[in-house]
């Protein structure tokens, strides 16, 4: 039993296929694109709900981030605490910004050029007094030199086991 | 020889249940991760704005509407505005809050003129549109509340966030 115990712990992240395809690798993630994004710039997914989790386990997914300028542009990713929450979920637990990795947190795309930046959230397996359920974000910065910036969020909503 | 028989077999039973429990655990509550397809797209114009030479405890404004935010979020997004670290001056940094010496901050709102949206602090973002309804467009206007008197008289910056993210 202690043996059973050891491999629910290393369970391999499941991922359902937002579309339904079964499949298992968060960069599959390929969403139509609506022709009104044309010369536009966006991330996708806007809203990642996470189930099931526990401490020492891990879950990840992709995030898509598509340069609309005419000219090359640089963009920063980051964990970002929520403005807000969703109702019935708490902000993150302190040390949230720890357990996030993000592939490629500063990335330079030419105009037109689309790049997956693949986030994983791993609790340790020693974390305690997690809520139920909780939100966190994660930030793509546009960087344009001058006085306004744009940034774009992702809403992760993780739901504990 | 009946009875150890007995004992064994019962035995075996306890060890097969306490065996299965924790495997339907594991089959019944694997991790999931699921992301509806959705867009988050903002773009704004003006990305500048130049108050000019400005008079002690006065409250020069950008025209109304003069940032417009083109929404193609296919999603229904709120939008903020952050004052990101405060003013910039060079050596001689105002600090930001209400009017005082060396002291001012932005005020903002969106299409209306009203600059009712206090940006009291740095590092927090400030809701300026709630709701913003996927693909429709919308704009916001930003004041300066100057200082009432000043020690710096050079140039100050400061670099404002616009954020946009789904409305849940």
């Amino acid at each position: 039993m202690g043996i059973m115990v050891v491999i629910m712990g290393c369970t391999p992240t499941a991922v359902i296929d937002p579309v339904g395809s079964n499949d298992w690798n968060p960069n599959n993630y390929n969403p139509e694109i609506p022709t009104n994004l044309e010369g536009k710039t966006w991330i996708s997914p806007g809203i990642i709900e996470i189930g099931n989790l526990y401490p020492g386990a891990e879950a990840e997914w992709v995030i898509k981030i598509h340069n609309g300028n005419s000219t090359a542009t640089n963009f920063i990713i980051s964990y970002r605490f929520p403005n807000d929450t969703k109702a019935g979920y708490s902000m993150p637990p302190s040390s949230t910004q720890l357990w996030v990795t993000i592939s490629s947190p500063n990335i330079f795309l030419q105009p037109d050029e689309t790049k997956d930046v693949l986030v994983n959230l791993k609790i340790p397996s020693g974390a305690v007094n997690i809520q139920p359920k909780w939100e966190f974000w994660t930030s793509v910065v546009e960087k344009s030199g001058g006085m306004l910036e744009t940034e774009m969020c992702t809403r992760w909503l993780v739901i504990m086991r | 020889m009946k009875r150890r028989l007995l004992i064994m077999v019962a035995t075996a039973m306890l060890a097969v249940s306490a065996f299965v429990v924790p495997m339907s655990a594991a089959t019944t509550q694997d991790i999931t991760v699921t992301a509806t397809p959705s867009f988050i797209s903002i773009v704004v114009d003006n990305l500048t704005m130049d108050f000019g030479a400005v008079a002690a405890s006065s409250t020069p404004n950008s025209t109304t509407d003069y940032f417009t935010i083109t929404n193609s979020s296919t999603v229904i997004t709120d939008i903020t505005l952050t004052a990101l670290t405060g003013w910039d001056g060079g050596a001689n940094d105002w600090s930001w809050g209400a009017a005082g010496e060396d002291t001012g901050k932005l005020a903002a709102s969106a299409g209306t003129g009203s600059y009712d949206t206090d940006i009291a602090a740095v590092d927090t973002p400030y809701e300026i549109i709630d709701s913003l309804a996927a693909t429709t467009n919308d704009s916001f206007e930003l004041q300066l509340v100057a200082p009432s008197s000043f020690t710096y008289g050079n140039e100050q910056t400061v670099v404002v966030r616009v954020t946009s993210a789904a409305h849940v």
